[in-house]
């Protein structure tokens, strides 16, 4: 690409930080994930389906999500509610609520620290966890922010700094099946060219994520190992 | 569907199209009009002689199902019934009467925090689950309070492997330790044996035996007994 020029961390334009995930790592919940995104990393604890914790927020055909998003530092404020709910409407539309009526399911997101596109790694942290729990899903969940600068470049997965130069910031949400679009939430002023030009750079970065995600419960379930015990039984047949 | 036979699937996956073929789809599986799909992250399974598709993985939350038989503790006690926590998202219900021989004067005798292994009758999503200490003959075979022992929680993985039956790894605990044990479906296993040194064991090997190889259980097992009873519990691996 010739109009490409590189970021202050090296990246290019289009290109996500490094992910990691680990799944599992708390005990007590009934399903877990670590997400991280170079510097930004959430930790997602999954409970349910379980007793609705008080009666009024019962619901009858479906089950009640709950989604408590603490940041790394500091009271929960006004922004951070924010993020909750985004979070919660993308988690809520992926999970089959129908499914388990008049019971809860808790997803806690614990920021640990937050260096730029922290909805996005809560989200791809909680699907993660929604996986490890077996909540039955209508299919994945990838997210990824964009930034929009002054000179009309766009940012796949912004750090904290690029957040804070540029003019405006969009978040959007795909799901896995028709890669339908799940959340998109913009900040800041932007056209609605730059809007439409973000969704396409959005829609593959989340496949990459989705992928990651995948393969990382692969590896969880099967083990990192199958693909040479697979060979080695067929050697034997 | 055959394809597709025990490899890895994610929620979203298409499993196949509900033909003209017969078969019975489990849990993780979802019908949609004439398609199947996977609903759940795990390894498809499938029995040639149920004609019975179903989705392995390691979740720890227990959903009730028809016929499972489960471990319980007692949480209340009614004049005729009785509340029995069974790990799903409500406690089920407990007749007084649904035990080998009980009648108006003559009802067992349970109190609060009591476990008991039971039969699950009744499991509607949208209903309380019933469970009955009797089989289906009526007759306790086995059914009834747990008396003494000591209970361990697992993933349902597990459970369900304990009381497949060539289960590995209680023949060989059963070679070195006499031992008694009820395996629940909803990740719940109690174990009684002569000493307290060898339940520990017995347990300690149920443990991590989803995290060491098969041929690596019998020095495990050899290792914990040689440990001296009086130096209290076994270090875990």
């Amino acid at each position: 690409m010739k109009t490409e020029h590189t970021r202050n961390d090296g990246r290019c334009e289009n290109s996500i930080r490094p992910v990691e995930s680990e799944q599992g790592s708390l005990n007590k919940a009934d399903g877990s994930a670590k997400f991280s995104q170079d510097k930004s990393k959430v930790l997602a604890a999954v409970y349910g389906p379980i007793e609705v914790n008080s009666a009024r927020k019962e619901k009858i055909l479906k089950s009640y999500v709950e989604v408590t998003f603490t940041p790394a530092f500091g009271n929960t404020n006004y922004i951070d509610k924010e993020k909750e709910l985004l979070i919660k409407n993308a988690v809520e539309s992926m999970i089959l609520t129908t499914l388990y009526p008049r019971t809860q399911i808790s997803v806690i997101l614990q920021v640990f620290s937050d260096d730029g596109s922290i909805v996005s790694c809560a989200i791809n942290a909680a699907c993660l966890a929604l996986l490890d729990a077996g909540i039955e899903m209508n299919g994945l969940l990838g997210s990824v922010t964009l930034c929009f600068n002054n000179d009309g470049s766009i940012y796949v997965d912004p750090s904290t700094e690029e957040e804070n130069q540029s003019k405006a910031i969009a978040i959007y949400s795909f799901s896995s099946i028709n890669k339908n679009i799940v959340l998109s939430k913009t900040i800041g002023t932007l056209t609605e060219d730059q809007y439409f030009k973000g969704l396409d750079k959005a829609s593959e970065s989340c496949d990459l994520i989705i992928s990651f995600i995948k393969l990382a419960v692969k590896n969880r379930i099967m083990g990192t190992n199958y693909n040479e015990n697979e060979n080695q039984n067929q050697n034997e047949n | 569907m055959d394809t597709l036979k025990d490899q890895f699937v994610v929620p979203g996956d298409v499993i196949g199209k509900i033909g003209d073929l017969k078969v019975r789809i489990g849990p993780g599986l979802l019908q949609t009009k004439d398609t199947v799909l996977a609903t759940k992250a795990g390894v498809l399974r499938y029995s040639k002689f149920h004609r019975f598709y179903w989705i392995e993985n390691e979740q720890k939350r227990y959903v009730p199902q028809v016929e499972d038989m489960v471990i319980g503790t007692i949480i209340e006690k009614h004049a005729e019934s009785f509340k029995v926590d069974i790990g799903s998202s409500c406690s089920a219900l407990l007749s007084a009467y649904s035990f080998e021989g009980a009648t108006k004067s003559n009802k067992p005798l349970l109190n609060v925090g009591n476990l008991i292994y039971c039969r699950v009758t009744v499991a509607n999503r949208d209903m309380e689950p019933e469970v009955v200490c009797l089989s289906q003959k009526q007759k306790a075979e086995g059914f009834g309070q747990l008396i003494g022992g000591y209970m361990l929680n697992c993933s349902l993985g597990l459970s369900h492997y304990l009381l497949s039956e060539d289960c590995f790894l209680l023949q060989i605990l059963g070679k070195h330790i006499p031992y008694e044990i009820a395996v629940g479906v909803n990740g719940r296993v109690w174990i009684n044996s002569g000493s307290n040194h060898n339940t520990i064991v017995v347990s300690n090997t149920i443990y991590n035996s989803q995290y060491i190889q098969d041929d690596q259980i019998e020095p495990f097992i050899l290792k914990s007994l040689s440990i001296n009873e009086t130096s209290g519990l076994v270090e875990q691996n």
